[in-house]
């Protein structure tokens, strides 16, 4: 675009160059009117587009600024989804052993509720079998 | 001022307006080609900003999902905790079972042990008992047959002449003698009987306190059996519970990671977004510029077009007038 500008500067400079040269050779009433009601006019109106176009430019080129860092912030947003996908497949990797160890650990702790009273049933069979049978003490005591 | 010929003052005025239909068509040209990078730029601005908005919305997705994640994965690591504390009360009560079987073992091994003993007391009192008793039945046959010996011969002389003169006197202390052998023996042999009998009963009893006691410790035995494999269970319960907290630990971590890169992202993508609306506003600018540019461009090509038409006019005349020779 920059070389667009400086084309049609240079369009506009070679016309005013030409109408400088001309002047001295067409310097009549006639060129006076011709200037005054229309080149005159034209040049600053000529002018007015390159200062325009050049501002559109210097517009444009902060916009291009603008969409370069939009795109640096696209490229990092890009870097930290990749690790927030890392990261949740770490954490999801970490919670399947968490189920199955939980699990487990739920398990063996039914199974070993389970067995309690067991325990107890055995300790209160091993207490109550001999229960009316004579110790010796008691035997002696009672023999004699 | 020196008169110019017409011709020298045609070709001038031929340049000039040559020279102005040239900077027309190259402005008409350049003013095209300049909309075309306005157009293309804001087409470019605008996917841009539609990918901004996506990412964004994106960004708050992946971390809304984040929190999700982090909410569960918070809710698994008080359950694991739960869990592992469940699994130490577990083993405290395995362990208190374990106690309990052991000593109950322990108190039943030493009833067989004393039951033991009484046994083989009883069997040792049982065998003198038996042993007593063949002697004094042995010894009460002898004293019978001792007794019936004196009797005998005590009541041979006295049925003899021989008795009848110098009398059985003797005779008859021997069978006094061997009565009262014969009672002892007797007695000996009743005593005897009675042992055997308590003896006996005694044994019966050991015997009885030995088998429930071996039953007993059968009973113990079985319940140390499942007592110790409670808390081996117990045990690797517990291991499992903290290993699933230590997971759950790890997971947390990673989320929290991922929580925070989450964050991170929205704040770029909001970023990007800025950057987009400023990209816009600096081609809105750009945009008016132009659009000046152009009325600007409009407004000198018309004046361009009309010097160009007066230029025209004065050619004609000059050429006319060259030609009819005025000069």
């Amino acid at each position: 675009m920059e070389e667009l500008i400086w084309q049609f500067a240079r369009s506009n400079r070679e016309l005013q160059n030409l109408r400088k040269d001309i002047k001295s050779v067409w310097d009549d009433d006639a060129a006076r009117a011709i200037n005054s009601r229309y080149l005159d006019p034209h040049e600053s109106d000529a002018h007015q587009v390159q200062i325009s176009l050049q501002k559109q430019y210097t517009y444009i080129s902060e916009a291009r600024k603008f969409r370069r860092l939009a795109l640096e912030e696209a490229r990092r947003i890009d870097d930290f989804s990749h690790k927030i996908d890392v990261s949740l497949e770490a954490t999801d990797r970490e919670m399947s052993l968490v189920f199955s160890s939980h699990e487990e650990a739920r398990n063996l702790y039914t199974k070993t509720q389970a067995l309690f009273p067991q325990i107890d049933q055995f300790i209160q069979s091993a207490n109550s079998t001999c229960e009316g049978v004579l110790t010796r003490d008691e035997y002696n005591s009672v023999d004699s | 001022m020196t008169p110019i010929h017409p011709r020298v003052l045609i070709a001038a005025l031929d340049d000039l307006q040559e020279s102005c239909s040239r900077w027309l068509v190259e402005g008409r040209d350049t003013l095209a080609q300049i909309a075309t990078v306005q157009r293309l730029e804001e087409q470019e601005a605008q996917t841009i900003s539609r990918r901004a908005v996506i990412l964004l919305s994106q960004a708050q997705n992946d971390h809304d999902h984040a929190l999700h994640v982090k909410s569960d994965v918070e809710q698994w690591r008080k359950d694991c905790l739960t869990t592992q504390q469940d699994c130490n009360l577990l083993l405290e009560d395995a362990q208190k079972k374990q106690s309990a079987a052991k000593e109950t073992l322990e108190y039943w091994q030493n009833e067989l042990d004393e039951a033991e003993e009484w046994l083989s007391f009883a069997i040792d009192r049982l065998e003198r008992a038996e042993a007593e008793l063949h002697a004094a039945e042995q010894n009460y046959e002898s004293a019978r047959y001792d007794y019936n010996n004196a009797v005998h011969r005590y009541n041979r002389c006295l049925s003899s002449e021989e008795g009848k003169k110098r009398g059985c006197g003797s005779l008859l202390a021997s069978v006094h003698r061997a009565e009262e052998r014969l009672e002892m023996a007797e007695y000996r042999l009743r005593l005897a009987v009675a042992e055997l009998e308590a003896a006996r009963h005694e044994l019966e009893h050991a015997r009885a306190r030995f088998s429930c006691c071996k039953t007993s410790v059968e009973n113990a035995q079985l319940a140390v059996n499942i007592a110790d494999k409670s808390v081996e269970r117990a045990e690797q319960a517990l291991i499992e519970a903290e290993r699933s907290v230590d997971y759950a630990d790890a997971a947390f971590k990673f989320v929290i990671e991922a929580e925070g890169y989450a964050e991170r992202q929205v704040d770029h993508a909001e970023k990007m977004l800025s950057f987009t609306h400023k990209d816009r506003q600096a081609l809105d600018i750009a945009a008016n510029a132009y659009q000046r540019a152009d009325n600007l461009f409009e407004s000198a090509q018309r004046l361009i077009i009309l010097s160009r038409q007066e230029l025209g006019y004065r050619i004609a005349m000059l050429t006319e007038f060259d030609q009819t020779g005025l000069l």
